[in-house]
Parts: structure tokens; sequence; C-alpha cells
């Protein structure tokens, strides 16, 4: 129901993610600046979260990695609706043979599990930013593409569209008026839940050196750089884990209410691949 | 006729699935940047020559026409010949059937907890809805599903291994060795299967039908055992199949935390030294698993629900 | 002694709010006790309430609950357990839930036995076999699954497993309400002579006062959680005290009397605009609007959905088209608005030839036709306020306001002097279609449907899904706008008695085929086709207010 108010919580953490975006502008120092004589020390006045072996401020670190990690996730995202949705629009709409190639496409792309695909890919893409973008939107964009088709083939045999079409109103008229309402709650829905998981890819993949390298600071570089640390300096792989896992549970909390205003289950079909 | 029909039907999209599976990875190692025979002359690293390079395409057969080297390579796949790997210089296969059975037994014994996982903490959930029970597992799903599991990996490894000296902290030498990977693994997959779960008992609990056997005076066990639980399968089937890839990404992932000398750490290690074979041979067994796994639990739901083996219904 | 009685029954949500408030009841021995409300009246909740099968989030109390002598409110789970079923049976309304879709109906009926009794399997399978030959069915059908047999089969399968080990309470919760009325008469026949051999009690729930009154001995009427009257059958039926009971009987249009506006209470014909010049009853010189002849359409499957129909629809007129559903109205329907493709015969709009039309003239022609269909809910994008839906036809013909209207052409104001015209407020135009109730709904549908002077209206079940009370109102409603617009409708139900209220002229349909056509007037004549005779035994007019 669009009536019913938002609980509290959604905006605060609406605000916290955008907070992230400005890490950057936030950061005590820069997160690149090297000091060997400040290597590995643990938080202080100075450095409030301490230092890496490179003596780089843990806290800027973090703080600018927030950018990498958030930011690529939430333009992948992007990149995957503006790709995903029209094709599903069309898909369901049209029907009939556009439908199935299309369907065919989609059908492939779940078949190969996103993980793999994600890894494979960024491993011949070579790491880096775009490249990583690009093996997201491979295994993220067939999601949106299903649910969209799927919320359009459940309305368009819905009584209101026959006295739509006795109307004589346009499919422009039809598509925009009726589908799109149907379509915009459910797939920002999804795309919030999937922003946690799209980050934990994306930590994972940099983690495994896949994704984007060291010396920037993506989260999931930075807990790979910080391992051989451990002893000396837990700081090093507490914190950066500690940001994804907060970051990741308050997107998928978010996603979780904006499902069940639209509910959706997380056992529905339609999205059941983009979940699990 | 009417059993076998679905059962050809797949296997025909098995055969087809098989093609393209294959094509895309030719094809991706075709168009992937660096060049294999570079890689190899590199290893020594003295320099070479151009005439050097071209000799050793040549030999590699890099030089002839695209449909005629996946012709070569389709032949080779169908024989289980997926060439020699550049990392050590052995058939691929051998690497592979090296690395199995850890990735398999990991596979398993993950998968086997989650089940008891999901049983466990789905049923106690659904039991009392928004108790303190079950407000405890839904806790435990949203932690579980949003801690990155090579870092639960690196703390679990951190604490048991490193500070408390009671398991390895790395590969599978031991039956012990398996314990810290497969928490890590099965904190991340089974909150998906809870949450289903629970959310299906609930459902099912609810039910007319329920309510009818409620009302002939059916005992509450044989309610629960028989039609709620029953009725509540038929989603955890669906995500069943479609989580498997999940499954086998975290199994990537763990191996690699944990050094475990499976198939996802070798292909892992073959993307960075652009072993293709290795790498070719990855896609294509994983995609057909993935492949056959699904057949399986499409054919189960006939088993599960009588109205779409009587029907010929396909869920969708 | 009563077999059943219960004192001060209110059941509550936990969050306190009253269903059911404070309900007397009192069934005895081997009578057949109706409990008579509209939905939301709580009847339903006050028959689970009896053994505690509501929901988990309703809670029950009472001063008593008796059954035969044992007290049932203090009785724990596991001794209410071997009640059900056995002293107390069910039937409820879906019949497609009877039985769970995962096993076979002599599946679920062994498990019922073995819950109550321990008999070796053969007694048992005798013993359902027995029992479902007792309804009239082949007993092989018990080795099917519920999907694989008919929804009348189903019900009376249903029954036949409540009437297994011979309770001496059968509940019966709208059983018939789902079913087509054919269907619907034997299960009632059925449930008849279960009470006969076996001299149970049935505590039957239903809002159909025809049921009541072919069956009933003695009634109680429920009106928002409470028994308003109670009563002998006669009494209720020749005697009503309460208004709301007179109301009931009010609803029913009945077949013998001629009346233009049913006597419910509530608003009186207040329309605003002059009344047009309208043909009287059975004016064939009316011009024609729609004509179809020779009208078939024919699936890919081969079934024959229309078989041949000619008919004729005259200006400011209504005809009126009866049929069980299956029987291809709805079809029919379609294929006259173009909204299905016809696989043979003619259909001329005016004098415009609509099946040979295509592109640009087709959109035009559909555009001078309306549609208001059974289901309210679904007749509305439920994401959309009740304007923008409201407003759409008028947009898309790119008109501002319709000529019967005078108030200049602000789109909000139009939307709420249509509103106005089916008597809503225009407070209504921002709420959303969730915030209506289904007549609401059906009332924002007719005004859609008037508001660009279409040609002709088809109505499609317009009532089906309402309250009886609701549905009259929504049929003198419609006979208002007719007087007062000159509207021609072609109304479709499978209800005679709401088609002969609104119909000058009547057609029956009967598996695609038109198998009986007659004015208004002759509704009782002997050359009637005998389905129309069966259908009049249904629809039978309750017995005359004294």
């Amino acid at each position: 129901m669009t009536t019913r108010r938002l609980p509290w919580g959604v905006f605060a953490v609406l605000a916290v993610l955008g907070l992230l975006m400005l890490g950057p502008v936030l950061a005590p120092h820069s997160p690149e600046a090297v000091d060997l004589s400040q290597r590995l020390h643990g938080p202080s006045a100075q450095h409030w979260l301490g230092t890496d072996n490179l003596g780089r401020d843990l806290l800027s670190r973090v703080l600018t990695g927030a950018q990498i990690t958030v930011g690529l996730s939430l333009l992948a995202l992007a990149l995957s609706i503006l790709i995903g949705v029209p094709l599903g629009l069309l898909s369901g709409w049209i029907g009939g043979r556009f439908d199935w190639a299309v369907m065919r496409v989609v059908d492939t792309f779940i078949a190969l599990p996103d993980y793999i695909v994600a890894i494979i890919l960024s491993g011949l893409l070579g790491p880096g930013f775009v490249n990583m973008l690009i093996a997201i939107l491979v295994v993220k964009w067939v999601g949106y593409t299903r649910l969209t088709r799927s919320l359009v083939m459940q309305e368009k045999h819905r009584d209101y569209l026959m006295i739509s079409t006795l109307a004589g109103g346009s499919t422009g008229r039809v598509l925009r008026q009726h589908m799109v309402p149907h379509i915009v709650g459910p797939t920002l829905a999804l795309a919030t839940m999937d922003i946690g998981k799209v980050i934990l890819l994306v930590a994972s993949l940099s983690f495994i050196g896949m994704g984007v390298q060291p010396p920037s600071p993506e989260w999931g570089a930075m807990l790979n750089d910080g391992r051989a640390y451990f002893a000396q300096a837990p700081q090093l792989m507490i914190i950066p884990g500690l940001a994804i896992f907060v970051v990741v549970a308050l997107a998928s909390w978010l996603g979780d209410q904006l499902m069940r205003r639209h509910t959706i289950s997380a056992d529905d079909e339609r999205i059941a691949h983009v979940l699990a | 006729m009417r059993e076998a029909r679905p059962v050809l039907r797949r296997l025909i999209q098995g055969v087809g699935f098989f093609f393209v599976l294959t094509f895309i990875s030719f094809l991706i190692v075709q168009l992937a940047p660096g060049d294999a025979a570079l890689s190899m002359l590199k290893v020594d690293t003295v320099a070479v020559t151009e005439a050097e390079i071209n000799a050793l395409r040549d030999q590699l057969g890099l030089n002839d026409p695209v449909w005629q080297r996946y012709g070569r390579f389709l032949a080779g796949v169908v024989h289980g010949d997926f060439g020699t790997s550049v990392m050590t210089g052995k058939p691929v296969m051998t690497e592979l059937t090296k690395a199995f059975p850890s990735t398999l037994l990991l596979a398993t014994v993950t998968m086997a907890t989650v089940v008891v996982l999901t049983f466990v903490l789905g049923g106690v959930a659904a039991r009392r809805p928004h108790t303190l029970a079950d407000k405890a597992v839904g806790l435990f799903c949203m932690v579980g599903a949003a801690l990155p599991t090579f870092w639960l990996g690196l703390l679990l490894i951190d604490l048991f291994a490193v500070r408390l000296h009671l398991l390895p902290s790395s590969g599978l030498a031991t039956s012990a060795g398996l314990i810290l990977p497969t928490v890590a693994l099965a904190v991340a997959i089974a909150p998906p299967y809870i949450k289903i779960l629970r959310g299906s008992l609930i459902e099912a609990s609810g039910r007319e039908f329920v309510r009818a056997a409620r009302a002939r005076g059916v005992h509450e066990w044989v309610i629960f055992v028989k039609h709620t639980l029953r009725d509540s399968l038929i989603p955890l089937v669906t995500i069943l199949g479609v989580s498997l890839g999940s499954l086998l990404g975290g199994t990537v992932i763990v191996e690699i935390t944990f050094g475990i000398p499976g198939v996802g750490k070798l292909a892992v290690e073959a993307l960075a030294r652009r072993d293709y074979g290795v790498v070719q041979a990855f896609i294509i067994i994983v995609g057909m698993a993935v492949f056959v796994i699904n057949m399986l639990v499409d054919l189960s739901y006939r088993i599960l629900d009588p109205a779409i083996a009587l029907k010929g219904a396909e869920r969708r | 002694m009563s077999l059943l009685e219960v004192t001060n029954l209110t059941v509550a949500t936990r969050h306190g709010r009253e269903l059911v408030t404070g309900v007397d009841l009192a069934v005895e021995q081997g009578e057949w006790f109706a409990l008579i409300g509209e939905s939301g009246s709580g009847k339903s909740i006050t028959a689970s309430a009896v053994t505690n099968l509501l929901a988990p989030n309703l809670v029950r109390r009472a001063d008593a609950l008796r059954f035969d002598g044992a007290d049932l409110l203090g009785l724990p789970e596991r001794d209410l357990r071997t009640i059900r079923g056995d002293r107390i049976a069910y039937v409820f309304q879906d019949y497609q839930s009877a039985f769970t879709p995962y096993y076979t109906i002599g599946n679920q009926m062994h498990e019922m036995l073995r819950s109550h009794r321990s008999m070796p399997p053969v007694e048992r399978r005798q013993r359902i076999e027995a029992s479902v030959e007792a309804i009239g069915l082949d007993p092989r059908l018990i080795g099917r699954y519920p999907f694989e047999v008919s929804g009348g089969q189903l019900q009376r399968l249903a029954l036949a497993s409540a009437v297994l080990l011979e309770p001496t309470l059968l509940i019966a919760d709208e059983p018939t309400t789902a079913l087509d009325s054919w269907s619907a008469s034997i299960v009632l026949d059925e449930l008849a002579s279960i009470k006969e051999t076996t001299g149970c009690s049935i505590l039957f729930i239903t809002h159909d006062l025809r049921i009541m009154n072919r069956y009933a001995d003695r009634v109680a009427i429920m009106q928002h959680g409470d028994i308003v009257e109670r009563g002998s059958k006669d009494a209720i039926v020749l005697r009503p005290g309460h208004p709301y009971t007179r109301d009931l009987l009010a609803s029913i249009p009945p077949l013998r009397a001629t009346a233009s506006r049913l006597p419910v209470l509530g608003e009186p014909a207040r329309l605003t605009l002059a009344p047009r010049e309208r043909p009287t009853d059975g004016a064939a010189a009316a011009e024609p609007v729609l004509r179809a002849q020779g009208l078939v359409k024919v699936y890919g499957t081969g079934t024959r959905a229309v078989d041949g129909v000619n008919l004729t629809l005259r200006k400011g007129g209504c005809l009126g088209l009866v049929g069980e559903s299956g029987s291809g109205k709805s079809t029919l329907a379609r294929c006259l608005l173009s909204l299905e493709r016809i696989t043979g015969g003619d259909i001329w709009l005016r004098d415009q030839h609509l099946n040979t039309l295509g592109g640009g003239p087709l959109r035009a022609a559909r555009q001078r036709m309306q549609l208001v269909l059974q289901n309210p809910h679904a007749s509305f994008n439920e994401r959309l306020p009740i304007v923008a839906s409201l407003l759409e036809p008028l947009e898309c013909i790119g008109r501002r306001s319709p000529s019967f209207l005078d108030v200049g052409e602000d789109p909000r104001t139009v939307a709420a002097a249509l509103l106005d015209l089916v008597r809503l407020p225009a407070d209504y135009l921002d709420k959303l279609p969730a915030q209506l109730s289904g007549g609401e709904k059906q009332r924002v549908s007719i005004a859609r449907a008037i508001s660009t002077e279409p040609g002709f209206i088809v109505l499609d079940e317009p009532t089906a899904s309402l309250d009886v009370s609701t549905q009259a109102r929504v049929l003198n409603l419609l006979k208002d706008l007719q007087d007062a617009l000159g509207l021609s409708y072609l109304f479709i139900s499978h209800d005679l008695s709401s088609v002969h209220f609104i119909s000058q002229h009547l057609l029956v349909m009967k598996d695609g085929r038109v198998v009986d056509e007659f004015d208004r007037s002759g509704l009782f004549d002997a050359t009637r086709h005998d389905y129309t005779k069966q259908l009049i035994e249904l629809f039978e007019d309750l017995p005359a207010r004294a």
C-alpha cells in the first residue's frame, strides 16, 4: 500500500548509506599517504583506528573505500536495472517470439552461478574498477529482466486492462500508466535487497585478488592485505570486515522492509534466484 | 510415456546447453586479453622474439580458423581432454580429478549441515512466530547473510586455530580441518533456506486444507508432517535449485580462505596464471553440474506435487 | 436440552477487535438450523468457534458452549480433536481445499477413520466405499487426487467424508456458494437426505435466503457479529421483525412481481438529470445498437464456446443473458466487444460491420462500447487513485466531459460529478481502490462506463460478487441511470431473478447456444424451454410477506 508510512529506520539507513558516499570528504588523512614510521600502530588520537603495514590511516582508508565498494555496487545495480527492466517490460508485453528469444538468453544466464561467472569474468578481464562493473552487470541484469517480465505477464491479463483496451489507450499510455507503477516498487525493493549481495560479491572478488587491486582501499582488498598482519594489528582485519557486515546488514534490512511493503516474499519464484 | 517425455526434453535441453557452454568457454578464452603463448614463454624471464611467439602459436594451433579450433576443442572435451595445464605441465583432467574430492566433500558436508540447520531453526521459528525464539532465528539469519564468508572464515581461523589451537587453520588433512570451512560456508548459505521454510510453514499451516484435516479430527502431528510440512517443501526445493550458485561460489571463497586444494582454488589460480585449459574445464564441469542438479530439482517437483505429474503442468 | 448450546459467544482478534459479539445459539436434535448473514457478519467465525477451528489470531470466549451435554469450552485440544469429524463434522465453502492436493481422496478418508477408530483396512475401505455410494458417486473416485474431480463431485466427496462416522451435528459453512446452481442443488438434496436417514442436526451457514426458505426449520439472522433476529423459518419469512431482515428479504428481485425498483432501504432515486425519452417494454420499434448473427467462437482446443448466437440490443433497452458458468456468456461478451476474435458470424455496431474492422477504425468503434466486470477488485489498477481510473476512458477518447454533465471541463469537477451520479462522495477521488468496498468499486466502474456516453454497456455479472443487499442497490442504480440517460445494457448473469428484474428481453444460454429467448412478461409461459423451467424453480420467489 503506497499510503502506509515508511518506518523511520528506512530513512536512517538511507542516511547512513548516503553519508558513506561522502566518505572521502570525511576522511581525516589521505588514504594513500604512506608513513613507514607509523606502521601497524594501534588506535591513537591521531589515527583513530590505527594504521596499516605501510603506516596509512585505517579510518581514512575505510571511509574512502566505502565509495569504492558501495559506490561500485550501486552503480552496477543501476546499470543492471537500466538494462534489465526495459528488456523485461518489452519481453513480457510483446510476448511471442521476441519473448521466447529473450527468455532463452535469460535462462542461459540464470543457469550459470553468479559468483562463478563473476570470478571467471573478472579473472579473464583482469582486475580493475570497470572490469568489475562489467562482471557484476553480466550476472545481475538477468534478475531484473525476469522480475519485470513476470510482473508484466501477471498484470497483462488483469481485467482493468480490458477497460483500457476498450477505451483505446495507446500502448505507450498503458505501459506508462498501468505497468510502470507495478514495476517500480518491486524493482526498487529487489535492488535494495541486492545491494548487500553485490557488496559481498565485490568484496569477495577483491579478497581473492580478482577485483579492485591494492593500493585501492576497497574493503575486500584491504582484508586481503591485512590478513598477514592479523596477529600484530587485528584492527586491519576487524574494521574493514565490520564495515562490510554493517553496510550489508543495513541494506538487507532496508530491502526486507521494502519487500514486505510490496508483499514479495523471498520464496517468490520470480526472485528466488536473485536472493539465494 | 507421460513420465518419460519431460526427462527426454530435459536431456535434449542438456545437449543444447552443453554446446552453448562449450562455445562460451571456448569463446571467452579466445577473446580474453593476454596470450597463452606469450605467457608460456614468459615463464622464463628471458626476452622472447616475435618469431618464437609465432612458432609456438602455430604449434598450439592458435593461428587456425576459429571453427577449426572450436571443433578440435569440442572433440577434446567429449573425450575428457582439456589439454595440458600451463601451471604444472600435467593434463588438466589429472589436476581436476585431484582437486575434485576436496570440493565434493566440502560441498556435501556443508549442504547436510544446511539442511539440518534449516529444518531445526526454520521449524523452531515457525512453531511460534513472533516469539523470542523466532526473533533469535531471525537475527541469526540476518547476521549470517550479512557476514562476508571469507571474513568469518578468517575470524574463525584466528580464534580456533591461532589463539585456541583447537582446530587446524588450513587444508583437509584431518577431518577436523573440515569443521571451520563448513561452519563459515553453512552460516552464509543457510539463512535464505531458514527464512523460506519458516515462511512457507506458517503459510501452509494457515491453508484451508489444513483446517479441513483438523475438522476431520486428524491428529496434530499427522497434520504437521503429512500436510503442512509436505506443502512447505516445494518452495524449499525451488530455492535449492537456484541457490546452487551461491554454494559453488561460496566454496571457491572458502577454499581460498582455508587453503583447501579444491577445484575452486585451482580455478582461481589458473585464472591468475592464464591457464586456459583449466579455466575452460572448470566452466564446463561447473555448468553441467548445475544443469544436472537443476534437472533433478525439476523432476523432484513431479514427486512432490502430483498435480504437476498428472496434468503435465510446468512450474515456472 | 438442545444438542448444541452456545451462550454469549464472543470472538475477538488478539488486538481486541470483536468480530462476534455475544451470540446465543441453540440447535435442536434433528433440525436444520440456518444461520443467515452477509460477508463480515461473523457467521462463519461463529461456526468455526464451536470446535475451536479458529485462525490462530482469533480468541473465543463464551459463558457456555455445550454439545450433547458435554462442555466444549473447557475441553483440552486433544479431546476436542476426538469430537471433530466424529461427533461434529464440517463441510466448508472452499471445496478445492476440502482435501490436501498431495494425496488421493481415499488416502485422506482412511486417515480420518484411522484418527478415530481402530479397524482393519478392509473394513475401512468398505465403509468409505459405502459412504461414497450412498452419496450417489462412483466409489472409484476415491482413488483420484482432488484436482482430478469436478467441483460438484469434490464437494459431494467432502460431504461423504464428513458423514463417514455418522456425526450428530453437521456444520455446513456456505457449502454451495462456490458451486454452479445445478451442482449446488444436488449437494443440498444430499444434505437433506443425510439428515433424513441419519437424523443428524444441520447447522447451515449461508447468505442465500432461497436455500433457507427451502430447507431450514429454524433461522437466525446475523449482522455485525450479532444475531438480530431469530425464529421459525415461516415466522422470519412471513413476519420479519427486524429492519435488517426486511431489507434482506426485499433485496431479492421477485420473478412474479413487476416493481421497477427494489424496495430496499437507502438512497432514493435522486438523479439531477432530466429523464430522457425511453422506449417502453418490448418496444421493438427502437433502433438496434448492436446486432449479432450466427456468432461462433471456437478455441484452439476445439471447444465451441459460442455456437451460433443471434442477438439484437435496442437503443435504450436492456437485453438479459442468463447462463451458468461455462455456458459461454462471458466469451460472447468479449466477442461482442471485439476483445476477442470471432471464428464465424457477423457483428454490427449500429451500421458498422464490426468484425471486418481493424486498426484505427476498430479502436474508434471500441471506444463506443463499455464494460463493467464481475470482479470489482480486478477492475481497477490498485496503484492508481480512483480519479485516475475513473477518467481514463474520457482521456483516451480525448474528451473533457460527457454531454449529460453540465459542470465545466475541470477534470476533478467532472470526476466528482460522475461519482455523484453513482452516489459516492467526492472525497473518494483520491482514495485507492483498496480503500473502497466491493459495492463502492462497482459503482465507480459504472460511473466510468457511462462517462464516454457509449452506444451500449456490457454488464458482465456486475453484482455476482456483491452481498444481496448491496446487489439490490446496484441494480436500482443501474435502472435509475438507464432511465435518466437512455443507456443500452447487455446484462449478463447466472442469476435469473436479477436478469429478469432489469431486462426487457431475455436470452438463456447453455453450452454456447441460446436455448430460449423471450420477453420479460413471457417468463412463465408454458412454451419455455425445460432448462429455463429448471432455472425458474431454482430462483423461485420467497412466499410473499404478510
